[in-house]
């Protein structure tokens, strides 16, 4: 069985063969079998053929185009829209608005001395660093996560994410409502998946409710919500809304008419207030809240006792903090964070 | 084999888009964009660049959709005009202008093995060796074999003849021989001159 270099290149040049093999079809098959066994060394030439331009469409098409498609087309939205004058007109005027709401919001909050610190949901460790929470209580519940971004679950409200998010992307798969603020990071950019429906978050805080028709509504910055597996997406600015309708499988978008939704339900993260603490108790209240497993040498560190107050920061910030109390050192190792120092006698 | 003859097929989505039908462009936009991206990124290699181009030219598209005449293949109209763009960007004319002409890298002496069972680092493998081809024929090689072109077709999108373009395919093939050496692209350890 042999074939030539000629033979060979002649079948590469030839349109209807390249044409077969990209996009096979009935009248293609047939055509190519029967001059396939017109001689013996065919068969080996097409299957070689065939696997040539098979590895070069793959090497070819080994370009991220479908999330560059993506993109492009957010990008686009705001050049195609018809009124764009007076969209930005009507945009700019809802920013305002937020603005002061947002003054007022927090001048209320600072008045009142003896607010109730938010609730925790029950935190269950999945493996592998994920982590289900779940809200089963009556009222809100608030999910706090490492880079300092929070989940406030409305009841009933799960959330499914990894404790200790990978170095480019942050990912929450929701069931229920839950008002989202998400702590910037352009490294890793936050998305939320309820049911069939994607919002990725490009600026800060937003609501998603239902479970057949659901709701995406944006207090602050920017968001974009599409459809499971499709490239088109919908920019939503503040105060706009997408209904997403599971029935009719459609994205409608509009401006958000019952306010209240948008009300940031979230009462201040609990106390990280310490006082001759014993630093195992410090850690085991990290975990409890952040979801994050810690290894470390309990007995070593039971007699090191710590004044100190942890209310700022994200995670990482108060484990910095803690760390440098204790001259530890920590590193992040198969989802869980290992800390290692010369301990306290 | 020429298409000239051909009456102009009418592509329904294409005329809906050019009575200003929004879903329609967003469904030209999600068949097309994506493959106008991969020929981008082999002309220009430039992320932002493509980027750029290819929303300038569906912007442009979208505004000009009244005037725009029927067209016989959307695909080969898009990928001509997005040449078109990409090569009045003065990054890629430089690209296209430096290289000796038709002359691949030196043969990279690290034997690479096409065989390799992981199919993603073959497939990079033999990006790698594509990208080491001079830019004409790397084009030639994207609308061939990814985009599934006619030889002819191909000519007309890069503005060359029928001839040139069947030589830079038969170029394109004997380099890249070349550049993964032997015992490399599979099919070329087997055959035996005869």
């Amino acid at each position: 069985m042999s074939y030539t270099q000629a033979e060979l290149e002649a079948l590469l040049q030839n349109d209807e063969f390249v044409q077969w093999v990209l996009r096979p079809d009935a009248a293609g098959n047939s055509r190519w079998e029967a001059w396939m066994h017109e001689h013996a060394d065919r068969p080996a030439l097409i299957a070689r053929c065939k696997r040539i331009v098979l590895d070069l469409q793959a090497a070819e098409g080994a370009v991220p185009a479908e999330m560059l498609a993506g993109e492009i087309w957010e990008e686009m939205q705001a050049e195609l829209r018809p009124k764009m004058h007076f969209m930005r007109y009507v945009a700019a005027a809802t920013i305002l608005l937020l603005l002061a709401g947002a003054g007022w919001w927090w001048i209320k909050g600072a008045g009142q001395q003896e607010t109730p610190v938010a609730a925790m949901p029950a935190i269950m460790r999945e493996g592998n660093g994920e982590i289900l929470a779940v809200n089963n209580g009556k009222g809100l519940q608030t999910v706090l996560m490492v880079d300092g971004s929070r989940i406030t679950l409305s009841p009933g409200a799960k959330v499914h994410y990894k404790s200790l998010p990978g170095p480019d992307a942050r990912n929450v798969r929701l069931e229920g409502s839950a008002f989202f603020e998400v702590a910037p990071d352009a490294q890793r950019p936050f998305t939320v998946f309820a049911g069939k429906l994607v919002t990725r978050v490009l600026g800060t805080s937003f609501r998603i409710s239902g479970e057949g028709t659901i709701t995406v509504a944006v207090r602050t910055g920017k968001v974009s919500v599409s459809h499971d597996g499709e490239r088109r997406s919908w920019i939503l600015l503040p105060n706009e809304q997408a209904v997403f309708d599971a029935g009719r499988n459609t994205i409608d978008k509009s401006v958000v008419i019952h306010k209240a939704i948008l009300e940031n339900p979230n009462l201040p993260a609990p106390r990280f207030s310490f006082d001759e603490t014993p630093a195992p108790a410090i850690v085991d209240a990290l975990a409890a809240t952040y979801g994050v497993d810690f290894r470390y040498d309990r007995r070593l560190f039971e007699k090191c006792k710590i004044t100190v107050s942890l209310e700022e920061g994200t995670f990482y910030d108060k484990l910095d903090v803690l760390c440098k109390v204790l001259g530890a050192t920590y590193e992040i190792v198969n989802y869980e964070v290992r800390i290692a120092g010369p301990g306290c006698q | 084999m020429s298409q000239d003859n051909l009456p102009p097929a009418t592509d329904p989505g294409w005329e809906d888009f050019k009575k200003g039908d929004r879903d329609a462009f967003a469904k030209l936009y999600d068949e097309h964009a994506p493959p106008l991206i991969v020929y981008g990124m082999r002309v220009s290699g430039e992320e932002a660049v493509v980027k750029d181009v290819v929303q300038d030219l569906f912007v442009e598209l979208w505004r000009s959709r009244a005037q725009l005449q029927s067209v016989r293949s959307v695909r080969g109209y898009l990928l001509k005009a997005l040449r078109y763009k990409l090569m009045r960007k003065a990054a890629v004319r430089l690209l296209y202008k430096e290289e000796l002409p038709e002359q691949a890298d030196p043969v990279n002496p690290e034997a690479i093995i096409l065989e390799h069972e992981d199919e993603i680092i073959r497939r990079q493998l033999i990006r790698r060796a594509v990208d080491r081809l001079p830019r004409r024929q790397q084009e030639v090689v994207n609308l061939r074999f990814y985009q599934g072109l006619s030889t002819e077709e191909a000519a007309e999108i890069m503005a060359v003849n029928y001839q040139s373009a069947a030589n830079l395919l038969h170029r394109a093939v004997d380099q890249l021989r070349k550049i993964l050496g032997p015992g490399a692209l599979t099919l070329l350890i087997l055959y035996r001159e005869g």
